[in-house]
């Protein structure tokens, strides 16, 4: 009989305990949910359902569309295949090359006996500079007269080495150059944040692996090739993942630097729906090229996780 | 653990993994691009300092007592009151976007409050997305009573209400017809013919000489060229260059704007920019072809300064001798160029005469009262704007300001404005420039995008014309314009059945 009073005190004890984590739980959640709810959810929501409405923040009355939004990008639109195309090759050619560099940086720094911090902060620094500010100093550098780059081009190539070559290199006034001189840009300004996850995830791996291996007789590669790469691909994943995300987004470096231009070279898909909503006030239609934005993001984003799939475990 | 167990354990995390993914596209992909800067208010001051001299004119500034008062410009002369508001304390705001009127304004705004203490003015300086802030802000009573406008808004803000009516005791339509540049044409009225705004005056292109090149090349006022071909030989001979041959300073600039002077050119010939129905434009035809052919011997004389400096620089730092401009550009070479000498010529044509056409205009903003303010804050700023634009000095200082010809005809006549070289080769031949009506963005940014960039960049003319052409009809059907060009005063000298 006391037996089954304290069984039946110690689970009320345990429900007590119970509600107060949820309650705690609950406490913690909520004002994030309703942030998202207000902030992102409704919106988003909203958003969505005027994408089939002849939107316009200036008028009283929208009028149903339908499909036709979304017609008018697949079908009608020149521009957004255009702009499309420019998003994916900025995508392709900066996500790759800025894992690919941050990887050697991580490993690299990882690899100081001393000034780890020191080296971390340096290249971390463009990632809390202002990305309007980074691209207003590179469209400076880019400049092709007066500009840092051509300049120490000009010194190297004319005045060092006397080449009898052009080192007016129009960056971004050439549609060849362009493209490319915006991803540097991303390149080098998010390689920070990237180096940054790859050091965690390094620090992450146990030493005893790397000290086993090298007791078999593994080189450098081979503790690369079969320790690091496996076990920093969950950092990898998630890389590619947010980078894929971030690039397929890209706009302010593109507002800043060529406003799309020369001849829309530069010109993305969210740069391209932002002149849709606030230069014609066309926010159904912008709505629109942001679904369908987002169904390719999402789409990607899945592919990309079954693809780079792993089962990790140690 | 069984293989039931797995699958199930590996569903909730392939389920997990495709919700983080999809919540964290979401986020993203919902994420709008960054606010603009917080816009700064401003606390009017009544002793604001006097403004600098305008840019291109070598006259005083009326800076004198108040003279608002019996001021006649709106056909309306307005009289000082006993009190406004009943004298009761009120404060309008009071939203602008550009630095150098925000001194002139502030002035303004300062003499108002003089005459009237209870009344308190706001201004705040919004220096970009300035249209999207009122767009959003207005419509939630959030916006200002006074706003400065952009006729490039015209449609939108008049269809949605964000411009308030002018009250036509204080502003008489009779009046300001006879006496108003557009007016007439109701350039600047809803549909049912109530009038929205009032711009300060109309801006169009000239051309900028550096004097010193100019004296230097021993030329004088007879050179001045009339015709492209005539600017072409003015080009050559201004243009040096050393042993080697490299340019030094280029004759002439027109990088960045291309494709405007062509859609011009194409005015000069007597070819509208949109068809009759205003359902597609005008572009991909052999007139462009004939036009950039024009543009092409400037290349090929090697007068022009190189293509990846634009015109605004290549003038401003002395490696372009001429370059053609809207008239803003005086402010600009003032502030950020003072070292240059300069003047300024007519706009040249294809053939040299004034007709058919010497090309587009378009009005310089001018101030709207918001419909969404209160009837008592409504009252007082229709109030401030009639004193203000009844009074025809402060509208010749707005004139000087801008740098444009007053929309005041009579002002035209003006000492100050006569004494503005720019500004008086402007009005000598307004009527000949062509108001195009609605600004069509994404047609107009393709001008620049093909037209221009592309141009330079090394697409063929077929090319350029082509997509131009193709956006610029896609533009015009996606959505409906205001073409009003066909209203041109010399439309009888355009080309015939266009259309």
């Amino acid at each position: 009989m006391v037996s089954v009073t304290r069984s039946v005190g110690k689970t009320k004890r345990k429900g007590i305990v119970l509600a107060g984590r949820r309650f705690m739980i609950l406490t913690a959640a909520l004002p994030t949910a309703a942030f998202f709810l207000i902030w992102v959810g409704i919106p988003m929501v909203y958003s969505f359902v005027m994408s089939f409405f002849n939107w316009s923040p200036l008028m009283r009355t929208q009028i149903f569309l339908g499909l036709a939004n979304y017609q008018e990008a697949f079908v009608v639109d020149p521009l957004v295949i255009k702009t499309l195309v420019n998003t994916f090759y900025y995508t392709v050619g900066t996500v790759p090359v800025r894992l690919f560099l941050a990887l050697i940086a991580a490993l690299m720094v990882n690899s100081l006996p001393r000034f780890k911090g020191l080296f971390r902060t340096g290249y971390f620094l463009p990632v809390v500079t202002s990305a309007v500010a980074v691209s207003v100093i590179w469209k400076w550098l880019y400049q092709p007269n007066f500009g840092l780059i051509n300049s120490v081009l000009r010194v190297i190539l004319v005045d060092t080495l006397h080449l009898q070559v052009d080192t007016t290199v129009p960056w971004l006034l050439s549609t060849r150059l362009a493209m490319p001189s915006i991803m540097i840009v991303s390149i080098w300004g998010g390689l920070g944040f990237t180096m940054v996850l790859f050091m965690a995830g390094l620090t992450n791996i146990p030493s005893v692996y790397y000290e086993a291996a090298k007791i078999d007789g593994a080189g450098r590669l081979a503790l690369f090739r079969h320790i690091t790469w496996p076990l920093i691909s969950p950092t990898t994943v998630f890389v590619l993942t947010t980078g894929l995300i971030g690039g397929l987004q890209v706009f302010t470096q593109v507002y800043v630097m060529t406003m799309g231009g020369p001849a829309n070279a530069t010109k993305t898909l969210v740069f391209y729906l932002y002149n849709q909503a606030w230069q014609v006030y066309r926010f159904g239609y912008a709505s629109a090229l942001a679904f369908i934005l987002f169904a390719i993001i999402l789409v990607l984003a899945l592919i990309q996780l079954r693809v780079t799939r792993t089962n990790w475990e140690y | 653990m069984s293989s039931d167990v797995l699958q199930k354990a590996m569903s909730r995390r392939a389920l997990l993994q495709a919700a983080t993914t999809a919540l964290g596209a979401s986020l993203l992909a919902a994420c709008a691009p960054k606010a603009a800067p917080t816009p700064t208010p401003v606390q009017v001051q009544a002793t604001e300092p006097p403004a600098t001299a305008a840019p291109g004119t070598q006259v005083p500034q009326p800076t004198g007592p108040v003279l608002g008062v019996g001021g006649d410009a709106t056909g309306a002369p307005y009289y000082k009151k006993a009190a406004i508001n009943e004298g009761k304390p009120i404060k309008l705001t009071w939203w602008d976007w550009w630095t150098a009127r925000m001194a002139p304004m502030r002035r303004l705004a300062a003499e108002y409050m003089a005459l009237y203490p209870n009344v308190t003015i706001e201004i705040t300086q919004i220096p970009s997305d300035y249209e999207a802030k009122i767009t959003a802000a207005a419509p939630a009573g959030q916006g200002p009573d006074i706003l400065q406008f952009h006729n490039g808004n015209h449609t939108p803000f008049i269809k949605a209400n964000l411009i308030d009516i002018f009250p036509e005791d204080m502003f008489v339509p009779g009046f300001l017809e006879q006496h108003y540049i557009g007016m007439k044409e109701h350039h600047f009225h809803d549909e049912d013919g109530h009038l929205r705004y009032m711009p300060y005056g109309c801006m169009a292109p000239l051309v900028y000489v550096n004097k010193t090149y100019w004296d230097e090349a021993g030329l004088t006022d007879n050179d001045w060229p009339k015709s492209w071909e005539e600017l072409l030989d003015v080009a050559v001979k201004l243009t040096k260059r050393d042993d080697a041959g490299t340019t030094l300073v280029a004759g002439f600039s027109f990088n960045d704007q291309c494709g405007s002077l062509v859609m011009d050119m194409n005015l000069q010939r007597g070819q509208w920019t949109y068809s009759q129905d205003g359902k597609s434009v005008k572009v991909d035809n052999e007139i462009s072809r004939l036009n950039y052919q024009i543009l092409q011997r400037f290349y090929d004389e090697k007068v022009l300064s190189p293509k990846d400096l634009g015109w605004y620089e290549a003038f401003g730092t002395g490696k372009a001798a001429m370059a053609p401009s809207m008239t803003y550009y005086g402010r600009s070479l003032t502030v950020r160029y003072p070292d240059v000498q300069w003047f300024t010529i007519p706009y040249p044509t294809v053939t040299g005469e004034n007709l058919p056409s010497k090309g587009g205009f378009n009005y310089e903003v001018g101030l709207a009262v918001s419909p969404q303010s209160t009837p008592e804050k409504k009252a007082v700023a229709w109030d401030f704007l009639h004193w203000f634009m009844s009074n025809p000095e402060k509208l010749v200082d707005m004139a000087i300001l801008h740098n444009v010809t007053p929309a005041y005809l009579k002002l035209v006549d003006h000492p100050y404005i006569k004494a503005s070289v720019p500004i008086s080769q402007l009005a000598a031949v307004m009527e000949y420039h062509i108001f195009p009506g609605d600004w069509p963005g994404p047609f107009w940014d393709a001008v620049y995008q093909y037209m221009t960039q592309g141009w330079q960049t090394g697409m063929s003319v077929d090319e350029v014309l082509r997509q131009t052409q193709e956006v610029g009809d896609r533009t015009m059907q996606a959505q409906e314009f205001r073409i009003l060009e066909r209203g041109y005063a010399h439309a009888d000298k355009m080309l015939p059945n266009q259309p």
